[in-house]
């Protein structure tokens, strides 16, 4: 599917030198890139819209959106789920004002056309008024996106026909991945709602936080860090043993402590129970990655989905409009947990990571301010500094992806502004760049992969 | 000599002065300003002070004319502006606009005189403009009420506006 | 911006005729023009960012904006003043949110980078550990001002580097600047806090007003008028129903700056319910003024009411002793920050009279204020409709009624009611508009007088 759209074609690379590391402000605050980037981003990537475990039966939905679409969920009888755009064919009305609910009908306010699950129409107020031949029914469903996949309990969707399989789409960041998704048996859940936040900031200064800015923690963080630890301040970051992985403009930057982040959230409990199931999961995933998991770590995966293993706080950043988005925040957690584990990690991702968290209030006064200052004609046209760790990177025989050495660096900000360009750059999906090639190839199981790094 | 806690004032005092305050701001929603200025005693002081948005730990010495005010009105100054809301000439309030008081937080506190009593509220001022434009303006007060026959007439008030930029085009309303 | 250059420079030469006196209302309102404004105007003029009665002390600073640019004025240890963009050089954050204050360092909130008060990137946490040291901090100091240039007291910025100095930029309108800045030996100051407002309309009508609509005075504010009113104003009455149009000029032809003045050397105090400790203090001290600026100046325009504009977003009024900058917030919105003026000389029973009148005329409950608000709010909402931006408004009054006066520089029309002062006004808007480069915009000083001349005027 192209989605075209009448304009320009400007040369994006002028607006980013990553081997400089400079960006210019412009694409934080720009109408136009920010137009584009719906149709070349959005319309085209996989986009995360539910964790399975938020509609477990048939006929449970919620409503989402993938870029600014707004689009249904939904579980069907086979179990399958199906998303498709919450907007009738009729007069384009939403269809679905629920955030989430389980029915067996979508029934539109204005003229009642009703549609099923699948988003087929299946019927409509005063029905007779219509001829034989007026209305296709087959035609006149709920628009279905392109492809739906699901990575061991991420729903993704995506509108481009042409894109890679999901597998392919994570690539090597499956291993990385795998660490929350599969540390334990029994995969994963959200627990609780969904928590929203209006936040008046480019939705990319998110993402970027999140994939590789450990460096703000001390600074920005420090009061909440001393508030939640008897005033001792961040734990200190071994630049030796913590790295940075990218992957197709995925990323996680890691320490290999296993503790900075369990002990961020402040919950004792949380601790030991880790603690207690890591041999477990070193005999899962391999000793590396038992060590890396819950250690100080931040990840996003490409383009708007973030989380903090060991912390536990999973969340996306919903773009509306060059200059502000919509933060979605779930709390995530392994299914076989007891109840009152769950309940630890519940209230620490509250105490830390909710809307009147320790540290999630220090984070988007900034964001803000980094946005809203380029409102500035002159401003704008600055440029700003990306080149921490620039000379760092190192081949490691185990990290899979572009893997720098200290968790203090750009880099995996690099590598997604490096997938940013690459996508507002090419038109064929297929043409785009691997960074790096593959490793793993599309197997499955990065835990059945024993033999290709040696754990 | 230690000052010693002030016993609160009576249930009955509380009553009146709290009335005296709607009812304060009935009359003003009803532009009743020779109402509201009967309200004022002779020596009323009015005031609201300019305040800039500063860090902490600064440490700039204070202006040494002080900062600027709003309001800083007694009863004839107040009369003035009565007069010019009245005069017919005040275009922007012409067809009337719609504001609405709401004061809350009341709290009436004993002073050393019998027959003053100070009192905190907050004041909530809603307006609609023309075309619709609609501004919500809060503010906290600290008044001196005093007790003179049968009324509570206000003495004093200090107002605090909680905005750091004014999001009006004008300020042709009493707080 | 949607359209290309040529065809964007076609339509202004169209949008504003300043020999007819017509403008179209699409000037007020369009998106493509403000964007414009911001480059060629703003990103080009001097602009107006402290006084430095503000920032006595090293370290004291001040935020400002620059068009829609957040900037920080700082005095520096050697005394003098530097201007930076008020944004972090790393991820763009803000550096200070404050609105003024005293610091010695500015420390970004996200990653604590900090800045000196000259902008040098004096700190950065973790530069050894992160950065291995490798991070050369003299290519990311603060972004400075371009220029930062001080006439007696007012301190000015400019991004444009090829922009005349701001002693040419400012031209003949340093000769009734002077009657503020230069009148006393003492010098000026600014007053109390910044008095804030937000305001939805177009930047250039709250300017076109103060710079030469003396028609407006006895309509629009009526009603203050007859509250407070307690001198004569070149025999402006409440309802328009009189003028005295010798009692005034309108002055303009002087690189874009307009000034209206009466000439009775007192009428600035015309809005003071008890104007006596001013003209005291005026009688007093009217010699030395004559001494120091001669007679026309001392005698005639020293405590009249006069309105300043220096293009394109200042004005002062000395008499009404309001001193006021507007700062543009799209095409439909502004900021306009007021401070109260006075003269360093003042006894400070004086200058608190001033401070106080200030903000009952024209403060932020201001009895004259509380009038112009709307007008400018609906004259910028109506030229927002799709039938009313096709129309034109107009500046015609007194056309080709302007000259020489003996003693004062510039293009002059008789009396405070006239639109002579707003035609200059468009017209220059439309010179910089219109060019590419600040070497296309024309310098004029009408009726220049020398230095000589002005002071024995």
């Amino acid at each position: 599917m192209r989605f075209e759209r009448i304009g320009r074609e400007p040369d994006y690379s002028r607006y980013m030198d990553l081997k400089e590391g400079w960006l210019d402000r412009r694409i934080f605050s720009d109408a136009d890139i920010y137009e584009e980037e719906l149709y070349r981003i959005f319309a085209r990537s996989w986009l995360f819209v539910a964790h399975e475990s938020q509609i477990p039966n048939s006929g449970d939905f919620l409503t989402t959106h993938m870029g600014e679409d707004a689009v249904i969920v939904a579980r069907q009888p086979d179990g399958s789920i199906r998303v498709m755009l919450n907007s009738c064919p009729h007069r384009g009305n939403k269809v679905c004002f629920a955030d989430a609910g389980n029915t067996r009908r979508f029934v539109c306010n204005y003229h009642g056309w009703a549609f099923d699950t699948a988003g087929d129409l299946k019927g409509m107020h005063e029905e007779y008024c219509y001829d034989a031949g007026d209305i296709d029914f087959k035609n006149h469903g709920l628009k279905n996106v392109a492809k739906v996949g699901n990575y061991k309990g991420l729903v993704f969707a995506t509108f481009n026909s042409d894109a890679p399989s999901l597998e392919a789409w994570l690539g090597d960041f499956r291993w990385y991945l795998d660490m929350i998704l599969d540390n334990e048996e029994g995969g994963t859940e959200f627990i609780g709602g969904c928590i929203k936040s209006v936040i008046s900031a480019n939705w990319k200064f998110g993402v970027e936080n999140f994939i590789g800015d450990a460096y703000h923690a001390g600074w920005t963080h420090d009061s909440g860090t001393r508030s939640m630890n008897n005033g001792q301040p961040f734990p200190p970051i071994d630049m030796d043993n913590s790295y940075h992985a990218s992957v197709n403009g995925h990323g996680w930057e890691f320490g290999t402590e296993g503790v900075g982040d369990l002990f961020l959230l402040g919950r004792p409990k949380v601790m030991d129970y880790y603690n207690k199931i890591r041999p477990k999961m070193a005999e899962r995933l391999g000793e590396m990655r038992s060590k890396i998991f819950g250690s100080v770590a931040s990840a996003s995966i490409f383009p708007n989905v973030s989380f903090l293993p060991g912390i536990s706080t999973f969340r996306q950043w919903q773009p509306k409009g060059p200059m502000q988005f919509e933060l979605k925040t779930w709390v995530i957690v392994n299914k076989n947990m007891p109840d009152d584990i769950k309940e630890e990690v519940t209230k620490g991702v509250m105490q830390t990571f909710g809307p009147g968290g320790t540290f999630e209030m220090d984070d988007g006064e900034n964001w803000e301010n980094c946005t809203t200052v380029n409102r500035g004609v002159v401003t704008r046209h600055e440029r700003l500094h990306y080149r921490c760790g620039i000379g760092r990177q190192i081949e490691h025989d185990t990290l899979p992806g572009i893997v720098y050495r200290g968790q203090y660096n750009d880099a995996n900000q690099r590598g997604f502004y490096q997938r940013w360009l690459d996508m507002m750059t090419h038109d064929e999906f297929g043409k785009m760049p691997a960074r790096p090639e593959p490793q793993l190839g599309n197997v499955g199981e990065t835990r059945n992969l024993p033999g290709l790094f040696a754990l | 000599m230690l000052d010693r806690p002030l016993a609160p004032p009576p249930v009955e005092v509380i009553v009146a002065v709290t009335q005296a305050l709607h009812r304060e701001a009935r009359l003003l929603d009803n532009e009743d300003l020779d109402g509201w200025l009967a309200m004022l005693g002779k020596d009323v002081s009015y005031r609201l002070e300019l305040k800039s948005r500063r860090f902490r730990a600064d440490r700039s010495p204070p202006f040494p004319l002080g900062p600027g005010v709003i309001f800083n009105e007694d009863l004839g100054r107040l009369k003035m502006r009565v007069d010019r809301l009245k005069s017919g000439f005040v275009w922007a309030e012409d067809p009337p606009n719609y504001i609405r008081r709401a004061v809350s937080n009341v709290e009436v506190l004993a002073t050393r005189a019998d027959n003053e009593v100070r009192v905190h509220s907050v004041l909530g001022m809603h307006r609609n403009r023309i075309d619709g434009t609609t501004r919500l303006l809060t503010a906290g007060r600290t008044d001196l009420w005093r007790s003179e026959g049968s009324a509570w007439l206000l003495a004093a008030r200090e107002i605090v506006l909680d905005h750091s930029v004014l999001p009006d085009s004008n300020l042709n309303a009493f707080f | 911006m949607l359209l290309g250059e040529d065809e964007m420079n076609d339509n202004i030469a169209d949008l504003v005729d300043s020999r007819t006196g017509r403008q179209s209302r699409s000037i007020y309102a369009s998106e493509d023009i403000y964007r414009q404004e911001l480059e060629r105007i703003f990103g080009r003029c001097w602009l107006f960012l402290v006084h430095t009665s503000q920032i006595p002390k090293p370290g004291d600073y001040f935020r400002t904006f620059m068009g829609e640019d957040d900037v920080i004025v700082i005095r520096q240890k050697d005394g003098s003043i530097k201007a930076f963009l008020n944004s972090c050089t790393h991820r763009g954050n803000r550096i200070c949110r404050a609105d003024r204050g005293n610091a010695r360092a500015f420390t970004c909130n996200y990653h604590g980078w900090s800045f000196s008060p000259d902008g040098a990137l004096a700190g950065v946490p973790l530069e050894n550990e992160a950065y291995f040291g490798e991070l050369d901090r003299t290519k990311f100091g603060l972004i400075p001002v371009t220029k930062v240039a001080e006439y007696k007291g007012l301190v000015f910025g400019c991004w444009d580097a090829n922009s005349p100095s701001l002693d040419d930029y400012l031209g003949d309108a340093k000769f009734f600047l002077d009657v503020w800045l230069d009148a006393m030996p003492g010098g000026s100051a600014l007053l109390g806090e910044t008095q804030k407002m937000v305001l939805g309309t177009n930047w250039k009508l709250p300017v076109e007003n103060v710079c030469g609509d003396g028609y407006h005075l006895g309509w629009a504010h009526a009603g203050a008028m007859a509250a407070v009113q307690s001198m004569d104003l070149t025999g402006l009455s409440v309802g328009n129903s009189g003028v005295d149009l010798d009692g005034g000029l309108s002055v303009a032809g002087m690189n874009g700056h307009m000034v209206l003045s009466a000439l009775d050397g007192v009428s600035g105090y015309a809005f003071y319910p008890d104007p006596k400790p001013i003209l005291e203090y005026l009688e007093a001290n009217r010699q030395t003024v004559i001494d120091r600026l001669g007679e026309v100046r001392g005698r005639q325009v020293w405590g009249a009411q006069v309105n300043i504009t220096i293009f394109p977003n200042l004005q002062l009024l000395p008499g009404l002793n309001w001193f006021r900058v507007y700062h543009p917030k799209g095409p439909t919105q502004i900021e306009q920050w007021t401070w109260a003026m006075a003269e360093n000389d003042m006894p400070e029973a004086v200058k608190a009279q001033i401070l106080e009148n200030q903000c009952l005329t024209f403060g932020l409950a201001g009895l004259f204020d509380n009038d112009d608000g709307d007008n400018l709010t609906a004259c910028t909402e109506q030229s927002r409709g799709w039938r009313t931006a096709q129309m034109d408004v107009y500046t015609n009054m007194a056309l080709g009624r302007s000259g020489k006066r003996e003693g004062f520089p510039g293009d002059i029309a008789s009396g405070l009611v006239s639109e002579h002062n707003q035609r200059y006004f468009y017209r220059r808007w439309q010179e910089h508009m219109m060019a590419e480069t600040w070497a296309e915009v024309p310098t004029y000083n009408i009726n220049s007088l020398t230095d000589e001349e002005a002071e024995h005027a």
